[in-house]
């Protein structure tokens, strides 16, 4: 090794220097991020820990190229996928749409939409309907619940979902269609029963 | 033409959102929305609960301890890089 080599190279205490401080600047973004998409307190600290783990044993490969912030989030979100496909086969699930359309594909009775009256400037409003929408979401099943979170949390687009998940086109429309209308159906019920509209 | 259901007008609803909807089946779910009031009401929450989502992932509302922090670069600096 040369003298030249010596002096970019960083030692392995400066590495060390250098991952605390991620972990001390990004590891509650990263276990927001986790706890957002609905994970048990313990399973999201167990993925924010796997997280830095592989970040340190591939320390070297981080070229630097992308921000450190983007670097750890690709590797969370690559772990949470994971979770994702080994918990649940992904396949449809059979729910029973007969609860919000009839045999004519008509909004059911029960499930006719109804205006919920929320108002955008007040703070409390707010406040509740996204206390509402975390306990709603949280029923979501597994595949329903993965598929919503990577099209609405991450910005994922049908194509790349599909991908990562290797489901059919009409597989993710029939899942994103559900998920929507069961979440919608929840709120609504929440919503209405808090304010005796 | 004829009225599409309203369970086809929602599948429209969300195809249009990533902006993978044909003109015809755009055309299609125009006049539905004109007719159905229940149908209006569903994009109307529909809209209401992305914006939400949206906003709510930019918020931070959970931290870990210092303890945490420190058993995190703990358990992995023990670990071989």
């Amino acid at each position: 090794m040369n003298a030249f080599h010596q002096m970019v190279t960083p030692s392995y205490t400066e590495m060390q220097k250098q991952f605390r401080n991620w972990v001390l600047d990004y590891s509650d973004l990263l276990y927001n991020h986790a706890m957002m998409k609905g994970f048990e307190k313990s399973f999201a600290q167990d993925l924010v820990q796997e997280t830095f783990y592989s970040a340190w044993k591939s320390i070297e490969a981080f070229e630097g190229k992308a921000s450190a912030k983007t670097w750890l989030f690709v590797i969370l979100k690559n772990k949470i996928t994971d979770h994702f496909r080994k918990a649940a086969p992904i396949q449809v699930p059979i729910a029973n749409e007969h609860q919000f359309f009839d045999d004519d594909g008509h909004w059911e009775k029960s499930a006719f939409p109804r205006e919920l009256m929320i108002d955008p400037t007040s703070e409390s409003d707010n406040d509740e309907f996204h206390r509402i929408l975390e306990n709603c979401s949280a029923k979501l099943n597994g595949t329903h619940k993965a598929v919503f979170w990577m099209k609405y949390m991450d910005d994922m687009d049908s194509d790349a979902i599909c991908a990562t998940l290797s489901i059919s086109a009409n597989n993710y429309w029939t899942m994103i269609h559900r998920a929507k209308v069961q979440l919608r159906a929840c709120l609504e019920k929440s919503w209405l029963m808090i304010h005796k509209l | 033409m004829k009225n599409i259901s309203c369970k086809e007008a929602v599948d429209l609803i969300l195809r249009k959102e990533e902006g993978k909807i044909s003109l015809l089946s755009s055309v299609k779910l125009q006049y539905h929305l004109t007719v159905c009031r229940l149908c209006r009401t569903f994009l109307k929450q529909n809209s209401l609960i992305n914006r939400h989502v949206r906003k709510r992932n930019q918020t931070m509302k959970y931290r870990l301890s210092d303890e945490d922090k420190e058993s995190i670069i703990h358990n992995a600096l023990n670990s071989k890089p």
